[in-house]
Formats: structure tokens, C-alpha cells, sequence
């Protein structure tokens, strides 16, 4: 079997932009990836345009030996935008190896270690009350797990000390919404730079047992999450900024997280996310990918998950009921807060071109918060 | 599909045994895997047997899963034998979920990177002439491009260490102007050695030959020395033959202890286990030269190893078309210029002779034990 070509798709949701690969081969089967939307993300759709030769007339099946020719070629580590082509492309070339085989991607990769697959939902609200209304929403919807940024609105312009007030008011607000029943996680998102300050804000939350607390302090600098990790007491959990096997290796060996966060649309894909499972594994850390993006990512999410024995959780945000599940031909819904595992062979979906083609692409961007002085904010 | 028995079958190969696992299921697939010949290999054995109680009546395709039932309803941290079994059981299943598929195993480890796999052999002799000699004969039947042999000279226990280096590296001498500078040799100390100090003389004494990598240069267990002896060495490090699961070799390799990692698919926890053991190494830029003394299925699993990882270096390789280990198979590969060439059939691609391995039953088979001049047990 060869490969034919690869098309690019590049989508709105109305909110962001998504962008699609499909990969053809002389033998009619055609796989389907996401990359991540980088933003700008023209980058992603141009660099796929450019390595697309590298891959036409090869054989899909050597997965390995395709990605790893790319990367050496290009020589310089890879950043966000080649991370998240070859991410897609790493997808086109698991889809097509599950539907040749006849099976779904997991298979391919060690079997079934689980029967179901836990979802947790994010969470907002402008009030500690909003909040708490928002995820008993969503518990009735069946999640028992749940992700909240801890600020209250305008936090950037507040003093730090009521910041940290207003955080823990409103993580009690949630843990008494949710119950004894339901985990919950904080997700600072980066915006600190301080050790010291994520201590002080991870400690006013920590009574209202977290699962986890996410990106702490900026990704850059793996000794400042490794001197959070050895000063708090609930798990720390980072990774969505960090891309290939090298990076992960060091913040674990830095002993700076509890749990990893890859993407799998920018981590290098689903065969450079075993080999991060297996460094994490080895260091008794568990997996909880990052997944903001479309449909086709949590199908990978998935089929992870599914063969992965220290996965522990999957981020979710309700695509199935979004605009974005028009983009796929069967847009999973989890039941009682898990997904089932797929039967159908590959990926388990498949792109609806013409509601893809239907929503062309906006211009976004994420925005330019700014502190009360009006220097630029960590977003 | 369920598994509905596994058998682990003892053969010998002359003088030792090869501990074959053959895992069945409902469906009439059948899978091939090896344990590991530990010693008192019947252990194994019996080990396989009780493992299979929790594996009846599951799916043999789910091998991660089937994996953490063994690992974890063992409890406590399993050593050689009961490492032995579970790599013996795990290798079935692959075989099995392969040919479910019709396809080679390593097309399920992300598919072929290579398009063949160099091989070494180990030489040996009594004299440095006869070792250059078994050296010239081996590269002529099977075109090696690498070999391995001692840094000692026979009988090194009974020696005074100046001798040992004196005579250590003539036998390479002896065995590089015979072969040429078209052969690497690697060099295996198989953890004899006891003082890092003493390891680093003798690297010395053998680094102007430019050997391929220095093996087993000290005991095992002594990750922090072999650290130590890496940064002084002028040979790359090998070692990992005696290390046990991913937990080992992480500890290994994050003690920046080694060049080459050498786990055995037959010992470290079978092949998805030795598949994060080389996720761990590419981390480290660590290549994987496995260690494979025993039988074809050993030697087939790390060919689907090798065929399918990108920082594999080579692979060890006794010969399987000599002696009694020949008939284990109904045809033996053999390498062609120094390199086995990949396999295209479902699974392992290779099929076991069962009438053969029942002519050959187990023979008690020890390790020989070397004393030094004072009597005191010598490490071999």
C-alpha cells in the first residue's frame, strides 16, 4: 500500500479554528488526523502542504520509520507547529493501519487494559454560586469529575491576597456543589511565574481535596515546577506545552510532576505518546491528556487510553452537543461520566466533509490579557 | 477469542534447555513464546502454570491488561523465574494477536524501520590463535560484520591479575589482525569483576583495539559504580542482561550508567515491556543491543523487536541450523552477510516442530562453578 496524498482541512467551530488531515492511499483506504490549532494556525496547514512529498508513494505502515525520517530531516527540534503536523499525520497513519487491519487502533497497540474510559468536564462561572450551579448541571448530566480555573473574574486587576480568597471561596462552593462523590481539579493555566505564589494558591485550595492542580507556573522552566511539586501536597499535573519524548523524560526525571498532560495533537502523536507512557510508567506517573480541541482528537484521546495501563483521566468539554460534532460522522457521548471503548476499526470516526467545507475559517486569536499596569499577562 | 491453556514445554538443546510457552485458544490459534532458562528452569515451568489459572477464559489480545494480571497478582517484585514465566506468556500472546490479524508482530510496534538486522556472534578458544581461528570460520559461513568475545584469557580466575591484563588483550590482538577492520568486536567481562578499578585497568589495556563496547564490566547490582566507571572508560558501557522490568533499567539510565542496554525479551518481562525499555533508552540516547543466548523464538521476538525500534544497535545470535536445537523449527533462520533479513509471515513467522522438542526432553542442566586459588567461589 502507498500513500497518495494528504489533504488539509481548516474549519470553524465557531469559536477556534480546527484543522483536519485526511490521507489517501492507492488501495482507497484513507485515514484522518487532527492536528493542533497553534494559532496562527496557517503555520500547521503550510508545513503539512511542504513535508507532504516525504510521505506521497511510502508505505503507511511504517509509522516509525515515516515520522522519524521527517523529524531527522528537518534536523533543528521541532516546535509547536512541526509537533502538531506530524501529530496529525502520526493519527492518518494509525486510522489507516486499524482499518487495514480491521480493527480499532488500540489493538495495534497492546489490547484493551481498561472497559471504560473517565471523562472529567470543565467548569466556569462568573460567581462562586454560578459555579457551583454550572457542575451540578453537569453531574446530572452523569460526569463525576470536573476542572474549574480557581480565579474570580478581573483577577488580573485584584490584589494577590484577595485573589487567593476568592479562589478558595470558590473551590468551596464547588466541592460543596459537587459532594463527597465527584473529583475536582484547579487549572492555573500558567499564568504564574512565582514558586512561591502557586504555593500560596495551590495551599488555600487544597482543603477541598483536589485531584489535581494543573500547569502551576509557566512550562519553560522545569526546576520551578519541580520546587512547587516538592513544596504542595496535592498532585501536580502539567504537559499540554511540552512536546516528544525528550521533554517529558525531563520534567519526570526532574521528579516535577505526578501527572502528565500530553496533547495528542501536538505531543508527536499516538506512537510518540506510548513511548511518553512508558517513561511515565517507569516513574510511577500517571496520564491524563490534554483535550480542548475537535472530536477526532478525543477519539485518539481514546484509543490511548484504551491500551495505556496508567492513563487515569480524560478531559472533556461536551463536544458531542457543539457545533464541532457536525464535523464527525458519529460524535461519541459519554455515559454516566465514562466513554465506551470503540469497536469500529481505526480512529473510530470519520470526517464530514461537506459541514467541515460548509465553516470556513475565521481569524481568532486567545486575546491580550494585560495586568492592572497594562503589561502583558500570561494567558 | 479466549485462551483455553498454556503449556510450557522443556527441551534440550544439548546441554542446556530452552523453556518454550505455547499459549492455545477457542478459536484454534496458537502462539509461541520462550522463558527464560534461569537455572533451575523447571521453576519456570511450574511458574508458567500457575500463571495460567488467571489467564483462562481471557482474550489474549488485551496483552497490556493480561500483562498487569500477572505483575500484579504475583505482588512481590518478581525476580528471574517468575520474570522468566510471565515474558514466556506475554510472547505468546503477541504471536496470537498477530496472526489474528495476518500480520508480522511488528506490525503492531508501529512497523518496519529497518530493512535488516545486523547479527553478532560470540568466538572463542583456548589459545589467541584458536579464537582468531573460530573468528574466520564463523565470518565465512555466516558473513558476520561483528563478533563478540572475553576480555580474558581462559582460566583469568586462577591467574595473577597482571597476567589477566597481559593476556586478556592478545586474544583480541590475535582475533583483530585475523578478522580485519571490517568486524566489530564487542567484548563481554559477563560481570565477573567484583572492583571498578579493576574493570577500568582492564578497558585500558583493551581501548587501543577499539572494541565495540565493553560488557557486564562489573556485578550488576552496582548501578552508582557502573555510573562511575562510564564516565571513565574509554569503551562504550554495555549492560542490562541481569536487569529485571522497566524499573531496572530506568533506575539504570537515569544513573547515566550505560552506553548500550542489553535486556532479554525472555527475562525483562517479555516484549511490550522490552519495547518501553527502549522508549526509556531513546529518552536517554541509549541504543538496545539485546541479549539472546537461547532458542529460534527468542531469537524471532527480537527480530520483530529490532525490525520494528529505532535505537536498536544489534542483535546477539547463536547459530539454529546446528545440533539439536535445528530441529526446534521447521526452518531455521540463518543469517545471510551478517544480517537476518525481516520476516513477512503472521505473527513470529516461524513454526515450531512439537514432535521435535518431545524427542528432546529436559536434562538437568547447572551453571559451573568457578573457584579461585583459595578456593572461594569466583563469579562466571
Amino acid at each position: 500500500m502507498k500513500i497518495t496524498d494528504i489533504v488539509t482541512f481548516h474549519c470553524s467551530d465557531g469559536r477556534r479554528n480546527t484543522i483536519f488531515l485526511q490521507m489517501h492511499t492507492d488501495e482507497g483506504v484513507a485515514g484522518v488526523g487532527e492536528p493542533y490549532t497553534i494559532g496562527p494556525d496557517e503555520g500547521v496547514l503550510a508545513l503539512v502542504e511542504s513535508i507532504k512529498p516525504w510521505f506521497v508513494g511510502q508505505d503507511p505502515s511504517r509509522i516509525e520509520w515515516l515520522l522519524r525520517r521527517a523529524r531527522n530531516t528537518m534536523r533543528f527540534p521541532l516546535g509547536a507547529v512541526a509537533w502538531s503536523a506530524l501529530s496529525g499525520i502520526d493519527h492518518c497513519l494509525w486510522d489507516i493501519a486499524g482499518k487495514t487491519a480491521g480493527v480499532p487502533t488500540y489493538m495495534l497497540l497492546g489490547g484493551k487494559s481498561r472497559d471504560r474510559v473517565r471523562v472529567y468536564h470543565s467548569v466556569g462561572g462568573t460567581t462562586p454560586e454560578e459555579l457551583g450551579e454550572s457542575a451540578m448541571a453537569l453531574k446530572e448530566e452523569g460526569y463525576s469529575a470536573f476542572k474549574t480555573s480557581p480565579y474570580p473574574q478581573n483577577w488580573r486587576e485584584m490584589p494577590w491576597n484577595l485573589v487567593v480568597r476568592e479562589s478558595a471561596a470558590r473551590l468551596e462552593a464547588l466541592r460543596a456543589a459537587v459532594g463527597e462523590d465527584a473529583d475536582i481539579a484547579i487549572d492555573i493555566h500558567t499564568t504564574l511565574m512565582e514558586a512561591a505564589r502557586a504555593r500560596q494558591l495551590t495551599d488555600a485550595v487544597s482543603p477541598y481535596r483536589l485531584m489535581f492542580v494543573e500547569e502551576a507556573v509557566r512550562p519553560e522552566n522545569i526546576a520551578t515546577m519541580a520546587r512547587v511539586r516538592a513544596q504542595v501536597r496535592v498532585p501536580l499535573a502539567t504537559g499540554e506545552n511540552l512536546f516528544g519524548l525528550s521533554q517529558f523524560t525531563n520534567l519526570i526525571e526532574s521528579e516535577a510532576v505526578d501527572i502528565i498532560q500530553p496533547d495528542l495533537c501536538v505531543c508527536g502523536g499516538l506512537l510518540e505518546a506510548k513511548k511518553i507512557a512508558a517513561v511515565a510508567e517507569a516513574n510511577y506517573v500517571t496520564i491524563a491528556p490534554h483535550n480542548p480541541l475537535g472530536l477526532l482528537s478525543t477519539a485518539a484521546c481514546v484509543q490511548l487510553a484504551a491500551c495505556t495501563p496508567n492513563f487515569i483521566i480524560l478531559e472533556y468539554h461536551g463536544d458531542h452537543a457543539r457545533l464541532k460534532a457536525q464535523f464527525v460522522d458519529d460524535p461519541w457521548q459519554p455515559v454516566d461520566g465514562y466513554f465506551d471503548i470503540p469497536v469500529r476499526p481505526g480512529l473510530g470516526m470519520e470526517l464530514n466533509i461537506d459541514a467541515i467545507q460548509s465553516h470556513p475559517p475565521i481569524h481568532w486569536d486567545r486575546g491580550f490579557p494585560t495586568l492592572a499596569d497594562g503589561s502583558p499577562a500570561n494567558l | 477469542m479466549k485462551i483455553t491453556n498454556i503449556t510450557c514445554i522443556v527441551a534440550n538443546a544439548g546441554r542446556r534447555n530452552i523453556l518454550f510457552v505455547k499459549t492455545e485458544t477457542d478459536e484454534g490459534l496458537v502462539g509461541w513464546g520462550e522463558a527464560y532458562g534461569v537455572g533451575p528452569d523447571m521453576a519456570a515451568a511450574v511458574t508458567v502454570d500457575y500463571l495460567k489459572e488467571w489467564l483462562i477464559g481471557e482474550d489474549p489480545r488485551n496483552i497490556e491488561y493480561l500483562w498487569a494480571i500477572m505483575y500484579q497478582g504475583l505482588r512481590f517484585p518478581p525476580g528471574s523465574v517468575g520474570l522468566a514465566a510471565v515474558s514466556g506468556i506475554e510472547h505468546t500472546l503477541w504471536d496470537i494477536s498477530a496472526k489474528a490479524l495476518g500480520l508480522p508482530v511488528y506490525r503492531l510496534l508501529g512497523g518496519q524501520v529497518r530493512d535488516r538486522i545486523r547479527v553478532y556472534q560470540s568466538c572463542r578458544g583456548a589459545t589467541p590463535e584458536e579464537a582468531a581461528e573460530h573468528a574466520v570460520n564463523l565470518i565465512s559461513r555466516y558473513g558476520y560484520t561483528a563478533l563478540k568475545m572475553s576480555p580474558f584469557p581462559p582460566g583469568q580466575e586462577t591467574m595473577p591479575w597482571n597476567k589477566v591484563l597481559r593476556e586478556g588483550p592478545r586474544f583480541l590482538e590475535a582475533v583483530r589482525s585475523a578478522v580485519g577492520d571490517g568486524v566489530d568486536i564487542g567484548l563481554d567481562a559477563h560481570a565477573k569483576l567484583f572492583e571498578p578499578a579493576r574493570a577500568l585497568e582492564l578497558a585500558d589495556a583493551l581501548a587501543p583495539h577499539q572494541p565495540f563496547f565493553l560488557e557486564e564490566p562489573l556485578r550488576p547490582e552496582n548501578i552508582g559504580a557502573m555510573g562511575e566507571l562510564r564516565r571513565k572508560m574509554s569503551i562504550p558501557l554495555a549492560t542490562g542482561e541481569c536487569l529485571y522490568a522497566k524499573f531496572e533499567f530506568s533506575d539504570l539510565l537515569r544513573a547515566e550508567a550505560v552506553d548500550i542496554i542489553q535486556p532479554d525479551v525472555c527475562v525483562c518481562g517479555g516484549l511490550g515491556e522490552m519495547r518501553k525499555i527502549a522508549a526509556l533508552a531513546e529518552a536517554h540516547d541509549v541504543v538496545v543491543a539485546p541479549h539472546n543466548p537461547m532458542g529460534p523464538i527468542a531469537t524471532a521476538i527480537n527480530v520483530h523487536f529490532a525490525a520494528a525500534t529505532s535505537n536498536f544497535l544489534i542483535l546477539e545470535f547463536v547459530p539454529h541450523d546446528t545440533g539439536t536445537r535445528s530441529e526446534f523449527v521447521k526452518e531455521a533462520w540463518v543469517p545471510v552477510d551478517g544480517y537476518i533479513s525481516i520476516p513477512e509471515g503472521p505473527g513470529w513467522g516461524l513454526e515450531v516442530d512439537e514432535e521435535a522438542l518431545a524427542r528432546y526432553p529436559y536434562a538437568s542442566w547447572r551453571r559451573a562453578n568457578t573457584r579461585r586459588p583459595d578456593n572461594s567461589p569466583a563469579f562466571i
